[in-house]
């Protein structure tokens, strides 16, 4: 019985100590934990935000990507023949677009979201122990950017783009095309370009977004621009006559003569602008003076950035008006002479199709946060010429349209406002006569615009001019815009 | 079992020699009396601590394969929002304009030529 006892107690007393020594090892010992186990600090990468077009269908998404690795001992094949398979997938020397361009660049920081975090134990397998430090911060999804461009224009614009380059055999094409009430980008396409899910199988040069990165002398698109500075100054209207256009006109040392050397005596304002006559438009210039000129250029947003919302937009280059001579004057009223981008000449534009007032550009109209949308508020528009001047300049337009060289292409019954553009190419300082930026700017339908457009080629081959290149592409799409909108013709 | 107190009482109403030993009358000596609590104290502790014991061991080991368990379950979410992505894709290249215009093109679709309006 006494030993029965003697056995309980010890049994007891076994228990007590053991319970007490794994107390100790778990709570007060505090060894460093090495080998069994360790402690990991994971950052949990964030997922992207999407880039959506205005219907929310998917632009820009994110994709499963791969990590490949090996073990170098594990590896059978000869190395080199094991490097030489996999170098194409994953040596590249080109830099990313992902955040480095365009729309997710400009917008990176939203689009981004943030990393989490998970502190936690491991087990040798790499399991979490949840018993150990164990915290996790759950990453968060970049916002989501809602743009206005609506797919199926943007579809007609990069089909009639590609058709148009190859068949008038240009270096390169631009159109852009926007809503003039509101300076929200509908299109905006470039061609040749690159498919940005493969953009290492392309030439680098491709990556640059010709529409607001690329620098040219507008040519005769720029007229308008005076033509607006000196019928809102009250120093011209529609109807005064150039007393200069009888033939070529010598400035500051240089002849400036017509495009087609013919000349119009007496010509009204109009006819200069539907006749695109280089020498009435000097007239006009000689009317404004520098100090005008170039405060009007500077008031329609030339000489620098629109502000749209993509990474790589550039700002032209006006001289300032210090350094204008009196050719500089002349030869600026036509549009050469100085560089401007293409969305600046929309932006312009839209001032005149919009009464006088002038929306930037813009490409983001919402942004979706965790299920909330934010609108992107735009800038307030300006009032750059009055809404008389912007409908006189209207109805010059239309009539440049319809009895200008590029009627014979004009869609019949609608009323078009536009303008040809052929400009000369500095080449080695002196202008090729070969070489040109053909272009062709309007809006449609004239009395209450859906879209102002520009569309531009470089270098075509086929024919130098505006009028035969980039009219007649300008209007094959707007016939497809008119079928979109459902807009009858008015004539 | 009996209390304590109870041992007392018997030893003073049988007016016994509570010094001396009982064992042949049936009651236990006060020494062997003290003793058995003594134990069934320490047996109630022992067993206590044990419970005790085990519970955190079972809490612990909960634990430590609960983290197997989460893995296991963000593996799932990872795989699952990743064919979401593929589907959302695929979807995406299918309903594309060009898409849908290559496809109406090989299948003999012409574009009208006149415009529809109301």
């Amino acid at each position: 019985m006494r030993r029965l006892k003697l056995i309980q107690v010890l049994v007891i007393l076994t228990c007590l100590a053991i319970i007490v020594r794994l107390f100790y090892w778990q709570f007060l010992a505090g060894i460093e934990k090495r080998t069994l186990q360790s402690f990991a600090e994971d950052e949990i990468p964030a997922p992207r935000g999407d880039i959506l077009a205005s219907d929310n269908f998917p632009l820009a998404t994110n994709q499963e990507a791969y990590l490949i690795f090996a073990t170098p001992k594990n590896l059978k094949d000869n190395p080199r023949d094991i490097s030489r398979k996999l170098a194409p997938i994953l040596i590249t020397d080109k830099p990313a677009t992902g955040s480095a361009f365009g729309l997710e660049g400009f917008y990176n920081s939203t689009v981004k979201g943030k990393p989490g975090k998970q502190n936690s134990s491991v087990d040798p397998q790499g399991v979490p122990i949840m018993t150990g430090k164990f915290s996790a911060l759950s990453p968060k999804k970049g916002s989501t950017l809602i743009t206005s461009i609506d797919r199926t224009i943007q579809f007609i614009a990069e089909l009639k783009i590609k058709e148009a380059v190859e068949k008038y055999g240009a270096k390169d094409g631009t159109v852009i095309i926007s809503d003039p009430k509101n300076g929200h980008v509908l299109a905006m396409a470039t061609y040749p370009n690159y498919n940005p899910a493969f953009f290492g199988l392309y030439d680098q040069k491709l990556y640059k977004n010709l529409a607001v990165a690329d620098n040219y002398e507008p040519g005769s698109t720029f007229k308008l621009v005076t033509m607006s500075a000196a019928m809102d100054l009250n120093l011209v209207t529609p109807q005064t006559k150039c007393d200069v256009c009888t033939g070529p006109r010598k400035v500051g040392g240089y002849e400036i003569s017509t495009w087609n050397n013919k000349y119009y005596p007496d010509s009204t304002m109009t006819e200069v602008i539907e006749h695109s006559d280089n020498v009435g438009m000097t007239f006009v210039a000689g009317k404004l003076g520098v100090d005008k000129f170039v405060n009007y250029i500077n008031k329609f947003g030339f000489g620098k950035k629109t502000g749209i919302d993509l990474e790589e937009e550039t700002t032209g280059s006006i001289h300032d008006k210090r350094d204008w001579r009196e050719i500089d004057l002349a030869t600026g009223s036509f549009g050469q002479g100085l560089t401007v981008t293409p969305i600046q000449i929309v932006q312009a534009v839209q001032a005149i199709a919009n009464g006088g007032q002038m929306f930037p550009p813009r490409l983001v109209q919402s942004v979706v946060d965790g299920g909330k949308t934010d609108s992107v508020k735009p800038p307030a528009a300006v009032q750059i010429i009055s809404p008389q001047s912007a409908t006189q300049m209207t109805e010059m337009m239309v009539n440049a349209v319809d009895h200008g060289e590029a009627q014979f292409f004009k869609p019949k019954g609608y009323r078009i406002a536009g303008k040809t553009g052929t400009a000369q190419i500095p080449v080695a300082g002196h202008y090729d006569p070969n070489k040109t930026i053909a272009s062709f700017v309007g809006f449609a339908p004239a009395q209450n615009p859906k879209f102002v457009m520009l569309v531009r080629f470089t270098e075509p081959t086929a024919s130098t001019f505006g009028a035969e290149t980039a009219a007649p592409t300008f209007f094959a799409i707007a016939k497809e815009l008119f079928n979109y909108y459902g807009i009858s013709p008015s004539e | 079992m009996l209390p304590v107190s109870d041992f007392k009482y018997i030893a003073t109403k049988s007016n016994l020699n509570i010094n001396k030993p009982l064992t042949s009358l049936g009651y236990l000596p006060e020494w062997q009396s003290l003793g058995k609590v003594k134990i069934k104290l320490l047996l109630t502790l022992g067993a206590v601590l044990f419970c005790l014991f085990g519970t955190q061991l079972v809490f612990a080991s909960n634990l430590s394969t609960g983290g197997e368990k989460l893995v296991s379950i963000e593996k799932e979410i990872q795989d699952q929002e990743t064919e979401n992505l593929k589907l959302k894709t695929q979807i995406a290249q299918s309903s594309s304009l060009s898409t849908l215009f290559n496809k109406a093109q090989s299948w003999g679709f012409e574009k009208p030529q006149k415009v529809i309006s109301n």
